[in-house]
């Protein structure tokens, strides 16, 4: 099955945390990404800008469309970065999930991925 | 003991499984109450003291998040016990509560007790660390160890306070106070401990002639403290009534929680009509006795409830 891991962290933890803490989670997730290739379970992932960049295509009960500047939620913590997984069953994504660096507070969610 | 050893028990194997930490809380012990012990949705919608609706939602849920989610149905390696141990303990004291409140065994879930004491024996020498696990194989031995007394010649039920002790499996009894003994042992108290104390307790009138009122009222204390819920505050109040006075019972009665629920429910019935009795209300007690009986009890509970609605006339 794949799943994907969407990582929700508090933004302001990278801004406060300096270089050095950035560095050491960057080099983390570069560890987890090649351990992942290595046992041929990762499809896909990155991550992303901050929520500053964010734009968000807002469609009305009308169809209509308008632009938001922003995410599409104002929440503690934001949509930071994903993993694409292809794993036997909710065990084994668990078990990459898990090793999934994150700040104090952060979150990984994991979804299964619908296949057409 | 080896580090993979695998859960030797096809029954205690689903359990584990059907505890998934994946699943939410409230789902696991009733999905695996559900899956692994056949217990109806009406019966576990009355165990666990919520409506039918709700449980059904509970299982549906539960089996869609692991048909969705790909939750494996395997056994859980080792080192994934321990956050399912909860569930797991809680599924086995649902399904010893289920029997226990069935002096007579008559009903559906009668096979539940010996299996119930078979998988807590089970579950105490696959984690024998663990003091709450130790403590409900304890608590469900002191209480199994009672059986042959709770039934009177003509099988209505008897109250523990009421039992012929010599009745009482001593074997049994000694089990439960070994393991009880080890549990207190590892120092880290915990619900299930308090409940079989309380059950202990009781027991103690073997030797003292007495049940100590007092102290069980004092464990039952204990026990809402470590978890609050409206089963242990309604055997309190019957506690309370025995050891000050069936005013102070029918205060702690009212005093748990204003759970509209429990007006359906055959223990809070039971427990005010004893309550009223005794404190010489006779026309609340037949009230309670009649709601209670309008609830189908179990045989033996039905026969003790007509014998005290026929000694209030």
């Amino acid at each position: 099955m794949q799943y994907m891991f969407l990582i929700y962290e508090p933004e302001a933890a990278y801004a406060d945390a300096g270089e050095a803490a950035l560095m050491e989670i960057v080099g983390k997730h570069m560890a987890l990404s090649a351990t992942m290739r290595e046992q041929k379970v990762l499809l896909g992932g990155d991550g992303l800008q901050g929520v500053e960049t964010a734009t968000t295509v807002v469609t009305g009960e009308d169809g209509g469309q308008s632009l938001h500047d922003g995410p599409f939620a104002e929440t503690r913590e934001q949509l930071g970065g994903y993993y694409l997984v292809e794993v036997a069953d909710l065990d084994a994504a668990l078990h990459w999930a898990r090793q999934v660096p994150v700040v104090p507070g952060g979150k990984v969610e994991v979804r299964p991925v619908m296949i057409y | 003991m080896l580090a993979e050893a695998p859960i030797p028990d096809e029954r205690l194997r689903l359990i584990f499984v059907c505890c998934h930490p994946a699943l939410a809380p409230e789902s696991r012990a009733a999905l695996s109450l559900k899956v692994v012990c056949g217990l109806s949705t009406a019966r576990l919608a009355r165990a666990f003291l919520v409506g039918e609706g709700a449980m059904l939602q509970r299982i549906t849920r539960a089996k869609a998040k692991i048909a969705g989610a790909g939750v494996p149905f395997e056994i859980p390696a080792r080192a994934a016990w321990p956050e399912r141990l909860g569930a797991v303990l809680a599924t086995l004291e649902i399904a010893f509560a289920q029997v226990y409140e069935d002096a007579a065994l008559a009903g559906d879930a009668a096979d539940f007790a010996t299996e119930v004491l078979r998988l807590s024996g089970l579950l105490a020498e696959l984690v024998p660390d663990d003091p709450e696990v130790l403590a409900l194989a304890a608590l469900v031995r002191f209480a199994e160890a009672r059986r042959p007394a709770r039934l009177d010649d003509d099988g209505a039920m008897v109250p523990v306070s009421d039992q012929d002790v010599r009745q009482w499996d001593a074997a049994m009894i000694a089990q439960g106070a070994r393991l009880l003994d080890r549990a207190a042992g590892l120092k880290k108290t915990g619900p299930y401990q308090m409940l079989a104390a309380i059950h202990g307790a009781h027991l103690s009138r073997r030797e003292t002639g007495e049940t100590p009122w007092a102290v069980i009222v004092a464990l039952y204390d204990g026990l809402l403290a470590m978890r609050p819920g409206a089963v242990t505050a309604v055997n309190r109040a019957v506690a309370v009534g025995a050891a000050q006075g069936p005013a102070a019972g029918l205060a702690a009665l009212a005093a748990a929680p204003a759970d509209l629920r429990l007006q359906g429910w055959l223990p809070w019935q039971a427990a005010r009509a004893w309550l009223c009795e005794q404190a010489g209300d006779a026309e609340a007690a037949r009230a309670a006795l009649d709601a209670a009986l309008a609830l189908t009890p179990p045989p033996a509970e039905r026969l003790f409830l007509e014998g005290a609605r026929r000694r209030l006339g």
